[in-house]
């Protein structure tokens, strides 16, 4: 049932989110075409005479539309987030949980199904914006060529040089997986706790679901940070890291798996917190207006 | 067009009015196999459950007959249809004298009225 | 008899109010059940708490000898008062997520349904209009095979026509092993297709008798019974 769930829930979203990423892509190589532009005319001018006026009026235009092209490139995480967070509020807290809420399916795979299309999304949104900003950095950064050679060897130089350096210190490919892990979980709890933020909003409030969600958030929030940073102080001062000295690769090596396990251990803890305070809400308080 | 009810009796014992009163007239043949009881219940605009009790009633009286393979169908039996024709037959004739006597007439003016509506009845079919 | 619904000391309260007052309630399979009581009287109430999307405040409902959960709700056929199906869904989308979840969904009857409605198969729901979406609603609900149909108010506000169609579709598509429960204030036009009543008044059920019954006993319509009953 998880399967068609998430069949569904990918239905539902990539029905916008796809033409997004496409436009985020689209909106990125034209950034980088006009950027490209503006460079090439600006050396012209140092070159040659003609019309000032009018080159630095293309120039003003093309860059100020690359400037917005790159806010609304960023502003995408936030878009995707929000379509994500809409998306949790309709199946579950508007007319649509009439539908969803009377499925012959567990409460968990409900969630689950929710969270799983959330983190792809939010990844492929991540990877995206990350494509889209390397492209620019390769093609829309100078005007001799039609490739900047210099941010590619700085590319290059990041796998031939600093990679190899690294991993005199650390295990390279352990601390890939640590980080991924760790990134895997502190998305899951966060998106976790916003949909958390969410139900409560719902639950509590009648009219401004969207209000009290927001509000409810920033309350949760808080007490997320202040649970964390307690936990963090208390696990560090208890494994004596906070006192290190950090003067020898063994220690800086050591501190960094400490803290990245211990970050890996709240991180999940907070995730499965939500989730089971999201689930017993759903199976024992459920009241759809 | 679904088939209309008065609110005094249950709806089982109208529907078994109306069939019988079909099969007496020739509407439903004799030996013709009837609709299923979901066809008939939609048609009648009324629950399968309420038809088929009907249809039991029916089945009861001798009117209509089940068999494994073809479904309900109406009897063939006359003897049975004549039978039940008659039963319907006196009990109107019964019910129209009981009024008439009420409205304080004879049996001699009720004769009288009788052959007067036929009369009346025989020049309507000749006129339409 | 077996039952197919059993509630015992069932309440409801929304703050001050008790929208379902001490229900005791034994449905048995085979029926066709109106639930009647005017606006307000707790209809919705109690099938929402049968469908699981509210939660009692005390009592317990059983549905097939089961608690309400996972298991239930592969028994029940919903149509809620409203309509619930997303904007952006075709008409084919809604067949495919219905067959997707419930076992017993007849795909072929659905778009045997749905041809006599003209409804094409590429229409977003957002372009039916709101007629055409309830009587689509209701294709999707009476398409399955389930052991218990809650039919919320559904001749509620509709011409007579569709009134007629939707009637026809719950007969047509009845099988003598399910039991359906109607929710209406609408006496007259639903007493031909029930075998039994609720009377709900003010979260109470005040009477729980078989149509036939009232005709043979009181010589009266459901309807006549109901006007009594509920004089003001």
């Amino acid at each position: 049932m998880l399967k068609k769930l998430l069949k569904h829930d990918f239905r539902a979203l990539s029905r916008t989110l796809v033409p997004m990423q496409i436009g985020v892509l689209g909106g990125g190589l034209v950034a980088t075409l006009l950027t490209a532009l503006t460079l090439r005319i600006g050396q012209n001018t140092a070159n040659a005479g003609g019309s000032a006026l009018l080159r630095s009026l293309i120039m003003g235009l093309c860059g100020t539309a690359s400037v917005l092209i790159g806010v609304a490139i960023m502003a995408s995480a936030l878009v995707t987030l929000l379509l994500i967070c809409y998306h949790f509020y309709r199946s579950f807290l508007a007319d649509e949980g009439y539908l969803t809420f009377t499925l012959p399916v567990s409460t968990s795979k409900l969630i689950w199904s929710k969270l799983i299309t959330a983190m792809v999304w939010t990844v492929i949104n991540a990877l995206v914006v990350m494509v889209t900003l390397i492209i620019f950095s390769v093609f829309g950064t100078t005007s001799n060529g039609i490739v900047n050679l210099e941010v590619l060897q700085a590319y290059r130089t990041f796998f031939t040089e600093i990679l190899p350096q690294a991993s005199q210190y650390v295990n390279v490919p352990v601390m890939s997986v640590e980080i991924v892990v760790i990134g895997v979980l502190a998305l899951a709890s966060q998106l976790l706790e916003i949909f958390f933020a969410i139900v409560i909003g719902g639950q509590i409030a009648k009219k401004h679901r969207v209000l009290a969600a927001i509000g409810m958030y920033l309350l949760i929030n808080m007490g997320v940070g202040m649970i964390s940073t307690a936990f963090m102080s208390v696990v560090a001062f208890g494994e004596g890291v906070s006192s290190m000295a950090l003067e020898t690769v063994p220690e800086v090596t050591r501190f960094m798996t400490s803290t990245f396990g211990w970050y890996g251990v709240l991180f999940a803890g907070l995730a499965v917190g939500f989730f089971f305070l999201i689930r017993s809400i759903f199976k024992k308080n459920l009241n759809l207006q | 067009m679904a088939w209309q009810f008065n609110s005094n009796r249950p709806i089982y014992q109208q529907i078994v009015d109306e069939i019988e009163l079909r099969i007496l007239n020739g509407t439903y043949e004799m030996g013709m196999r009837l609709p299923s009881v979901r066809d008939l219940a939609v048609l009648a605009a009324v629950n399968p459950n309420t038809m088929q009790r009907a249809l039991a009633e029916l089945e009861e009286m001798g009117l209509v007959t089940t068999q494994r393979n073809t479904g309900r169908t109406v009897t063939t039996d006359e003897t049975a249809v004549s039978r039940a024709r008659d039963i319907k037959a006196d009990l109107l004739a019964e019910t129209f004298m009981m009024q008439m006597q009420a409205l304080g007439l004879s049996r001699k003016e009720v004769l009288e009225r009788l052959t007067k509506a036929e009369h009346k009845e025989g020049e309507h079919a000749v006129n339409s | 008899m077996q039952s197919i619904l059993e509630a015992r000391a069932l309440s409801k309260r929304y703050g001050n109010t008790l929208a379902l007052n001490n229900v005791d309630l034994n449905l048995p399979k085979g029926k066709i059940v109106g639930l009647l009581g005017p606006n307000g009287s707790g209809k919705t109430t109690l099938l929402k708490i049968v469908a699981g999307l509210l939660t009692p405040t005390n009592g317990t409902v059983l549905v097939d000898n089961q608690p309400v959960g996972e298991g239930t709700k592969a028994l029940i056929s919903y149509l809620p008062e409203r309509t619930y199906l997303p904007d952006w869904m075709t008409v084919e989308d809604c067949l495919d997520y219905f067959a997707d979840f419930y076992a017993d969904f007849d795909m072929a009857r659905a778009r045997e349904m749905l041809s006599r409605l003209n409804v094409p198969a590429g229409k977003r729901m957002k372009q039916l209009s709101k007629g055409t979406r309830e009587k689509m609603q209701l294709v999707l609900v009476m398409s399955r095979r389930a052991k218990l149909y809650l039919l919320d108010e559904p001749i509620g506000g509709v011409d007579p026509a569709t009134r007629d169609y939707i009637l026809d579709t719950i007969i047509g598509n009845y099988d003598n092993e399910a039991t359906i429960l109607i929710s209406t204030h609408l006496i007259s036009d639903v007493e031909k297709v029930l075998d039994e009543f609720l009377f709900l008044k003010e979260g109470v059920i005040t009477m729980h008798d078989t149509t036939d019954n009232v005709r043979e006993t009181q010589g009266k319509s459901l309807d006549e019974l109901f006007r009594e009953v509920f004089r003001c």
